[in-house]
C-alpha cells in the first residue's frame, strides 16, 4: 500500500466544504462571528442566522482554529459587559437596582444565545481543552465585572439601605415570632432543667447562623 | 398538520421539506435554533436553509428524524437490538 506517499485528507462531513487555501480564512470567520455577538448584545439577533453563525463556529473548530474563536469570544464578552456597567453606574437611586437587573438578564439572554451558536466548539474544543465553557464563562466574566471597585461603591451605598428595610426588619420579626412561639411549647411540655438546655441550644445555634450570614453589627445586636 | 407545529427546511438546491416540529427537534442543534431565547432569523419565518446540505442528504435526515422518533420509547429487546446493545 502507498499510503505513505499520498497525502490522506479525512473530511467527516458529507457536503462539500471550504478548503481553507485562504490564509485569512480564519480571520474572516471570526469577524462574522464577532459581528453577530455585537448585535445579539445591541438586541439586534433578528437579522442574523442562526445556520450561519453555527456552521462558522463549527468549521473553525474544525480547521482547528478554536483557540482564536474562544480568545476572541472572551475579550468581546469583556467589552460588552465594560460597556453595560458603565450603564449601571450611572444609573443612581432605585433605578440602579432596575438598571442592574435589566443587564443581569440582558446578559444572561445573549450568552444563551451566544452559547447556542458556539454548542459545537462547547462540545469538542472545550473539554479536549479543558477550558471553561462558553456558559460558566459568561457567569465568571459578570461576576469578574461586578468585583470592580467603582461600582461597589455606588452598591454599598444604596445596598445598606435595601438590606435594613426590606430584609433585615421583617426578618427579625419573623425570627422573633418563630421562637415566641416555640419557647411557648417548650415551657409547656418540658421541666426548668430541660426548658433551659433548649434555651441555650437555640441561642447558640442563632450565634452561630447569624455571624455566618448577618451583617457584623447586627450580630451584637441579636 | 397546523402551521404552529411544522417548521420548513430547506436544502441547498432549494428543495423545501416541512415536516413537524417534533420530529425536527431530534436534532439538538436545530432544537436550540427553534427555542433559542432570542429571535435569530430562523425562528421568525419558522423556515431554516441549509446552504451546505443537498437535497438528497436532506431527505434522508427528515426520514432519519421520523424514524427515530418512531423508535425512540421502543423496547430494545422488541427489536432484537438488546444483544448489540450490550455490546457498547
Amino acid at each position: 500500500m502507498s499510503s505513505g506517499q499520498k497525502k490522506r485528507n479525512f473530511q467527516i462531513e458529507a457536503f462539500k466544504h471550504k478548503v481553507v487555501v485562504d490564509p485569512k480564512y480564519a480571520e474572516k470567520t471570526w469577524k462574522i462571528l464577532e459581528h453577530a455577538i455585537h448585535e445579539i448584545y445591541n438586541h439586534n439577533a433578528s437579522g442574523l442566522s442562526f445556520e450561519e453563525l453555527y456552521r462558522n463556529a463549527y468549521n473553525m473548530v474544525l480547521h482547528k482554529f478554536g483557540e482564536k474563536l474562544y480568545s476572541g469570544l472572551v475579550s468581546t464578552m469583556t467589552f460588552h459587559l465594560q460597556t453595560m456597567s458603565k450603564c449601571i453606574e450611572d444609573a443612581h437611586g432605585g433605578s440602579f437596582l432596575e438598571e442592574l437587573n435589566i443587564k443581569w438578564s440582558d446578559h444572561n439572554k445573549a450568552l444563551q444565545m451566544i452559547r447556542d451558536i458556539l454548542m459545537y466548539m462547547d462540545r469538542t474544543f472545550i473539554p479536549s481543552t479543558h477550558k471553561t465553557p462558553v456558559h460558566e464563562l459568561g457567569l465568571n466574566l459578570w461576576r469578574d465585572n461586578r468585583a470592580d471597585e467603582k461600582h461597589n461603591q455606588n452598591a454599598n451605598g444604596f445596598g445598606t439601605f435595601v438590606y435594613q428595610e426590606d430584609f433585615e426588619k421583617p426578618f427579625l420579626e419573623v425570627s422573633a415570632d418563630f421562637y415566641r412561639a416555640e419557647s411557648q411549647e417548650f415551657i409547656e411540655c418540658s421541666d426548668c432543667g430541660d426548658y433551659l438546655k433548649k434555651a441555650e441550644r437555640r441561642l447558640n445555634e442563632e450565634i452561630e447562623r447569624v455571624s455566618q450570614y448577618l451583617d457584623a453589627k447586627k450580630v451584637k445586636q441579636r | 398538520m397546523k402551521k404552529e407545529d411544522t417548521v420548513k427546511l430547506i436544502s441547498a438546491e432549494g428543495f423545501e421539506f416541512v415536516i413537524d416540529k417534533k420530529a425536527a427537534m431530534v436534532s439538538q442543534t436545530i432544537r436550540n435554533m427553534l427555542t433559542s431565547p432570542g429571535s435569530f432569523a430562523e425562528t421568525e419565518h419558522g423556515e431554516v436553509t441549509f446552504p451546505e446540505i443537498s437535497t438528497t442528504i436532506l431527505e434522508k435526515i427528515c426520514q432519519y428524524f421520523y424514524w427515530s422518533l418512531q423508535y425512540a420509547s421502543c423496547n430494545v429487546e422488541l427489536l432484537g437490538l438488546a444483544d448489540c446493545q450490550h455490546e457498547h
